[in-house]
């Protein structure tokens, strides 16, 4: 028995991992923005929209229609976007059914059961705001990635999911600081983006409750214990295809080079310099994180076309 | 106004008839502040409202938001009405409380020192002397930024003509601003309706505050403290607060058995260690908090703190001692701190405040003992309390016998009726009672007060006590208006999308221009 996986198996379970970290990342920055938005003032909640929006990579509302609401139920339930929570989570569901035969069936059951969930809480949602179902989705998504991690043997179909997840989790937290307009950047703004991370708690231990800018722009790059860092996010990453290529160590590796220079830039900066030149870095990281992901389709998903969706009716 | 409040009525019998009402004027219109709000409760069934309460409790029972009630743990219950106030009255609010707060530093720090207030005749001297928080065993320790009230928590009511005053001081350990937080994030949840339209202040300050405030009072010479927060444990009725606090500052949350005094330095028993300490936020008594000078039976203190404060080594927050200035008989001398020390009129007045060792004052008030409430001078929850208007002849007797053996001990106030708003209470809006303890942070620079505070609500009809500890429960408290609106400022000017579109997944593409593609593809995907 070979480490060997169907190309069209490891495509399908790399956006698995890559979707429902998308859809965790979504929930996370709503449910922080929203009510933030919603606690203190409406006033700004066209600020909070805006602001989504940038991060979620999606073109501004005209005007007339952009809401907090509307946005957030954009970004929620619109299951024609890969970028609402509902699209991102159909699509891991679609993508694991593909493959349900080689995950453990406790977690495509998992998967599938979200999915099957998602139009209950909508409407509950709909009825008295969406807090109930970002907590719904975050919790799932967690039982998710908890299931993979402790019912997979972490063979390549678990390094392909988790590779996923890493990249998507590399690509949000740079988005996320994209979005915020450094150096004049307020501390309030960077509490709302510790918090939709969920690093604002072991970033305060880490800084003895003191809230400073540079301070949490290095947290949030590159401190080496948070899950989410884009430091640890790309180590693991790197990890991941390090593993996946064991036995062929004298290849060139395009994907792990290109994560290892990305987590080293951030690794021997110093923190003097981190600050630098911010949006060249973050624009950078998110170019590695497409390059990483088309060198990854390249090598290990070759095939014409994206089979893993086309699928047919069973006839 | 929709059905929800047509039935509701102001409390219109015995003692309680004259109190103010919050929300509804006379004939049933909301005041100004609230119309929006209850406008949106009103568009809401009495389904709707009872399973909205359901959720606000569940969350939190599912969050552990609780107080600990006879070793049994209780979601602290939360109204589905808020209570709202306007700018100007909360300017009102917090002008009061800061002049309040530091008078009571002042008169703290003068009483430690010699007692000049006293010497003038201000305030009498045994009405200092014979207070049970007057502790000789911090005398002449003065903390390293001056600050003995790093958190003050002063009692705010309104009275039957709608006038805000001060009911009590507690700048030992109050507590409760854990309720502050939790109510704010749990409403917007919950009714997310009723803040659409509103401008509210933040209450999410607060922590960053008080790690602020806690870190400016440390010995001098020490770069960065070591800050932690002292709890009784987590029996303590109160736990779930110091946790909350101890997590939103970031600091340690110990109790007395994880520090160890040596010589006069304090130290946590970690992994790595002995750490040295600098800055105890403490909620523990000063009786409990150092058996080598108070109860040395306590457990959940540790040996040799005030030693050390008196070093200067380590800064206990609120300051050891600080009893004496929110004794009950010393409030009734206050507006006289105020305008002995500061040289100002009180912005919020005293309720009328007989001390029971005068004799003449002592008469007075047993000759009105139907009328007037008798408290303890160190009781507090609610306990040690008698309402006269509700008592028993019996029960009168027994606490004027009480006040006769240790006058000292006693106070009797007018009975205020405090002010009333519409509450849920199985399934219908009835008027109870409620304060307001709003909260106080000084960091030796100036006094900042949490635009907010917890306003608790006696649950109980026509119930004035309102107390956890005695079936209380809070409505989440706005100020509304003004306020820099953090953390939401706009994106970068240019607005445009941020880097390249994310990866798209294999046939997807959000990217504008592409939905039609989307579609035909989810054709083909059909058809194929």
């Amino acid at each position: 028995m070979t480490n060997a996986l169907l190309s069209r198996v490891a495509e399908s379970i790399f956006w698995v991992g890559r979707y429902v970290e998308r859809a965790e990342g979504t929930a996370r920055i709503l449910d922080v923005l929203v009510y933030q938005a919603l606690e203190q003032s409406t006033a700004v909640g066209d600020d909070a929209s805006r602001r989504l929006l940038a991060v979620m990579g999606l073109p501004p509302e005209p005007d007339t229609e952009r809401t907090l609401w509307r946005v957030t139920e954009r970004l929620t339930n619109d299951p024609t976007s890969r970028s609402s929570i509902a699209g991102a989570l159909h699509a891991a569901r679609e993508n694991a059914r593909a493959v349900r035969h080689v995950i453990p069936v406790e977690l495509w059951e998992q998967i599938n059961a979200v999915w099957v969930g998602l139009p209950e809480q909508w409407a509950m949602a709909a009825r008295s705001g969406p807090a109930s179902y970002l907590a719904f989705v975050k919790a799932q998504v967690a039982a998710i990635t908890g299931l993979a991690d402790t019912t997979m043997s972490h063979d390549h179909t678990w390094l392909f999911f988790t590779l996923g997840r890493c990249l998507e989790r590399t690509d949000v937290v740079a988005r996320q600081l994209a979005s915020l307009p450094f150096p004049e950047v307020t501390e309030g703004a960077l509490v709302v983006l510790l918090r939709s991370c969920g690093g604002y708690e072991p970033y305060l231990r880490l800084a003895q409750g003191v809230v400073g800018r540079d301070r949490i722009l290095d947290f949030l790059l590159r401190d080496r214990l948070f899950p989410r860092s884009a430091f640890a996010s790309l180590t693991v990453a790197e990890e991941c295809v390090a593993q996946i290529n064991v036995g062929r160590v004298d290849e060139w590796d395009e994907a792990r080079g290109l994560l290892g220079l990305a987590r080293a830039e951030l690794e021997y900066s110093s923190p003097a310099t981190l600050s630098e030149n911010l949006a060249r870095r973050l624009e950078a990281l998110q170019h590695t994180v497409s390059a990483v992901n088309d060198a990854v389709l390249r090598r290990y998903f070759a095939h014409d076309l994206p089979t893993a969706w086309r699928r047919g009716t069973g006839s | 106004v929709g059905d929800l409040f047509d039935d509701y009525c102001h409390p219109g019998r015995g003692p309680l008839r004259n109190a103010y009402e919050e929300v509804l004027e006379k004939g049933g219109t909301p005041r100004a502040d609230y119309t929006d709000v209850i406008d949106a409760l009103s568009q809401l069934s009495p389904e709707d409202i009872s399973s909205r309460a359901q959720r606000l409790a569940r969350a939190f029972m599912d969050q552990g938001v609780t107080f600990d009630l006879d070793g049994e743990e209780r979601p602290f219950p939360l109204d589905v009405v808020p209570r709202i106030f306007s700018e100007a009255d909360w300017a009102q609010v917090e002008r009061g409380v800061a002049q309040r707060v530091q008078a009571l530093e002042a008169f703290l720090a003068d009483v430690y020192n010699g007692g000049r207030i006293l010497a003038d005749g201000v305030v009498p001297p045994h009405v200092v002397t014979s207070s049970p928080g007057f502790l000789r065993a911090v005398h002449g320790v003065n903390p390293p930024n001056g600050v003995r009230i790093h958190v003050a928590g002063i009692d705010v009511i309104r009275d039957e003509e709608g006038e805000l005053r001060v009911l009590e001081d507690n700048i030992r350990c109050p507590s409760g601003v854990s309720y502050v937080l939790a109510n704010r994030g749990a409403m917007a949840r919950v009714l997310p309706e009723i803040f659409w339209g509103q401008s509210i202040q933040t209450v999410n300050q607060y922590p960053p505050r008080l790690v602020q405030a806690l870190r400016a009072a440390a010995p001098s010479g020490v770069a960065d403290p070591n800050v932690v927060v002292l709890t009784p444990g987590v029996y303590n009725s109160a736990f779930y607060e110091h946790a909350l606090l101890a997590r939103l500052m970031g600091v340690h949350l110990v109790e007395g058995r994880d520090l160890v005094c040596h010589g006069t330095e304090v130290f946590l028993r970690t992994t790595e260690g002995e750490i040295p300490v600098h800055v105890i936020y403490r909620r523990v008594d000063d009786a409990y908090i150092d058996p080598l000078h108070f109860l040395p039976e306590s457990l959940v203190g540790c040996a040799g703190l005030v030693n050390a404060a008196r070093a200067g080594r380590v800064t206990i927050a609120n300051a050891v001692g600080n009893g004496v200035a929110d004794d009950k008989l010393v409030y009734a001398y206050v507006p006289a701190m105020i305008r002995y020390y500061l040289d100002e009129e009180p912005v919020l007045r005293n309720v009328e405040t007989l001390a029971l060792e005068d004799p003449v004052q002592r008469e007075q008030a047993f000759r009105n003992r139907s009328k007037l409430v008798f408290k303890r001078v160190d009781g507090s929850g609610g306990k040690d309390l008698l309402l006269g208007p509700y008592a028993s002849e019996e029960e009168l007797d027994a606490v004027c016998a009480a006040v006769v053996r240790a006058p000292r001990q006693w106070i009797a106030q007018r009975m205020i009726a405090l002010s009333c708003a519409p509450t849920w209470v199985e399934g219908t809006m009835a008027p109870r009672h409620v304060d307001l303890r709003p909260f106080a942070i000084n960091d030796g620079e100036g006094i900042w007060v949490l635009p907010g505070g917890l306003t608790r609500v006696a649950l109980q009809e026509g119930g004035l006590v309102v107390n956890s500890s005695q079936g209380g429960g809070s409505k989440d408290t706005w100020v509304l208006g003004g306020g820099p609106l953090d953390g939401l400022g706009p994106t970068r000017a240019d607005e445009r999308v941020i880097g390249a579109p994310r990866d798209p997944g294999p046939d997807d593409d959000a990217a504008p221009g592409r939905q039609q593609q989307q579609q035909q593809q989810a054709h083909d995907g059909v058809r194929s």
